[in-house]
């Protein structure tokens, strides 16, 4: 049974055109749902949440339509608001405990699984505290607590390093890829940052203006994209480009002068950079592979995408 | 071998039904409308009001011959909201708790917790509505039922059984009167702010304004309608029809015995209608907010 399907899925308000003729099927793991502002991760959320309806298609969560059994479909998986979401004078454990029993929870279980899920974020004795008087790091765990009291099959984060800084960026990475990777829970990941997808996500879905642009693993995605090298030079560089140029080298130099070079005609290795430089007389001062990163992927794909060459 | 293993383990187990989530959101509220300094010193300060009042009431009952005013089950009208003081009081614990109950949701996003569980709207509303309720039949109620119980053990009145019963009816009754549009209302203004003092202000003005502008229409007009815009008003005409008219016996200080006068010249139904229709808009408005806050983009 699939995780995740959704099949011509549109969605009108007034005046925006969130989604449109959206299909995707998922089979689960990690799967990151990428995006730019406004690209209607957020819409889709919600329609899987069944919290708003689809103007058309339909979307369905294992087997079940997300708008017919939106219960059945909340008590499978769990949900991590982007905002700050808690009740003011309530501390975490209550918090936590009523989330688990606003899905269905028995109170015995509820209150245990409250224990569990706080000790497994890290809240430790501050579960006990109000919630309002927590640091962004900290809520961001209750919240993340919330959405996993009662085990889900599927987890939706919606932004959830959003407003963390380095340290708790990396702790809900950790959190996240361990629940997705040694927990057996399957985790849709919304975000626009192109760092967390790549830490933790196996898959990509890659949406703009509403529409799916491109899906596929990591690996799949950045295929057959040219890396190029990253080269910095001390001499005559604007010689050293013509000699790139001679040897079918496109080159472009970075903010902080380094130049970015790719091969237009398929060759592979470093003997045309190197033959440039003798050539131009430049010294090459750094000399490196550039890895093809999910942000240069991004980049050229909804470039591709809105100048009507892409595609899913 | 552990002896507590608080490692994560995934949970399995069955769902309860949707009655039980509501009746836990319902708990932790009305738990919650306790808690704080601040809230328990002015509970405290509410709740020594109101048991004088239950006790002065009580007390006149006691005597050889009381007033009329508090014989047999009209001790129970006159304490629930038909007297001043009580009305006020229970205006007041409903500004202070409802107020806040869907704008602190609004204000702090919980509702983005609430509506990703597997509870609709309508848990959601009544969950709320029930909190509020609670804790108002916590000052109207519940006291009401002490008296009602005291009344049986203390008093020397000839009253059967089956009476006494038909007496918490009416009292019953004549709370839910009071308590459900005014809980329902209050979760209206509440539903349409994001801060706890706006909704609690409006609902103030609303049922002091009316009570106020009913008074002044009444003594310069005369007309009969001006009773209906008072909330107060409504809600003593109801407890006046729960309480069937016993015969009472004259008291020493009585200045005048015979059939009081109602609150207002309509029959009953007419303030049922109001308050009923009261607390049905109130709903649809709670419901439509909700459902729009969900949607949002």
């Amino acid at each position: 049974m699939r995780v995740l399907e959704t099949v011509s899925l549109d969605k009108r308000y007034a005046r925006v055109h969130a989604l449109r003729d959206f299909t995707l099927a998922l089979d689960g793991g990690a799967v990151g749902l990428l995006g730019p502002n406004g690209a209607g991760k957020s819409t889709l959320v919600k329609i899987l949440l069944g919290l708003v309806p689809p103007t058309s298609g339909r979307a369905e969560i294992f087997g079940l339509d997300v708008h017919r059994f939106r219960l059945h479909v909340r008590q499978q998986v769990g949900y991590l608001p982007e905002n700050e979401s808690y009740i003011p004078g309530l501390d975490a454990v209550t918090y936590v405990y009523l989330a688990g029993r606003l899905v269905g929870m028995p109170h015995v279980d509820a209150m245990q699984r409250t224990h569990v899920v706080c000790n497994y974020v890290g809240l430790g004795e501050e579960r006990y505290r109000p919630v309002e008087t927590y640091s962004t790091g900290m809520k961001q765990k209750v919240k993340f607590a919330q959405a996993l009291v009662h085990h889900p099959k599927l987890l939706l984060l919606d932004e959830p390093t959003s407003g963390l800084d380095p340290r708790g960026r990396e702790e809900m990475l950790a959190l996240i890829r361990d629940v997705s990777h040694g927990k057996g829970i399957h985790v849709i990941l919304s975000s626009h940052i192109l760092h967390d997808v790549e830490a933790v996500c196996d898959r990509v879905v890659l949406m703009d203006d509403g529409a799916l642009v491109r899906q596929g693993t990591l690996a799949e995605l950045t295929a057959g994209e040219s890396a190029g090298y990253e080269v910095r030079v001390r001499g005559d560089q604007d010689a050293f480009v013509r000699a790139l140029a001679a040897r079918a080298c496109t080159s472009r130099a970075t903010i902080d002068g380094a130049l970015i070079i790719e091969y237009t005609n398929g060759t592979v290795g470093t003997d045309p950079i190197l033959r440039a430089a003798v050539e131009s007389g430049a010294q090459i001062r750094h000399l490196a592979k550039r890895r093809s990163s999910l942000e240069s992927v991004f980049q050229s794909i909804l470039a591709g995408a809105r100048n009507g060459g892409g595609g899913p | 071998m552990t002896l507590v293993d608080q490692s994560y383990q995934p949970w399995s187990g069955d769902f309860q039904p949707r009655w039980r989530r509501v009746a836990a959101m319902v708990r932790i509220g009305v738990k919650q409308a306790f808690s704080g300094t601040a809230m328990r010193i002015l509970l405290f300060l509410v709740y020594s009001v109101m048991t004088a009042i239950v006790g002065v009431v009580f007390v006149l009952s006691s005597i050889r011959t009381p007033p009329a005013s508090v014989q047999g089950n009209s001790i129970f009208k006159l304490f629930l909201g038909n007297m001043f003081p009580s009305g006020v009081l229970l205006m007041a614990l409903g500004a202070i708790v409802g107020g806040r109950l869907i704008s602190r949701d609004l204000r702090y996003n919980a509702v983005s917790m609430y509506f990703s569980k597997a509870i609709t709207r309508g848990d959601y509303l009544a969950g709320k509505f029930l909190t509020l309720a609670a804790f108002l039949a916590s000052a109207t109620f519940l006291p009401a039922l002490l008296l009602w119980a005291s009344q049986w053990s203390l008093s020397r009145a000839d009253v059967s059984t089956g009476t006494r019963f038909l007496d918490l009816l009416a009292i019953l009754g004549h709370s839910a009167a009071f308590v459900a549009p005014c809980a329902m209302f209050i979760l209206a203004l509440s539903a349409f702010s994001r801060t706890a003092f706006v909704p609690a202000v409006l609902w103030v003005t609303a049922y002091i304004g009316s009570a106020a502008v009913s008074e002044v229409l009444v003594a310069n007009v005369g007309a009969d309608w001006c009773a209906l815009l008072s909330w107060s008003r409504h809600v003593m005409r109801v407890g006046e029809a729960c309480y069937p008219v016993r015969p009472v016996k004259a008291a020493a200080f009585d200045i005048e015995i015979g059939t009081a006068p109602l609150s207002m010249n309509y029959p009953v139904w007419v303030p049922l209608a109001v308050l009923g229709t009261i607390t049905v808009l109130s709903a649809i408005a709670v419901l439509w907010r909700l459902r729009k806050f969900e949607g949002a983009e």
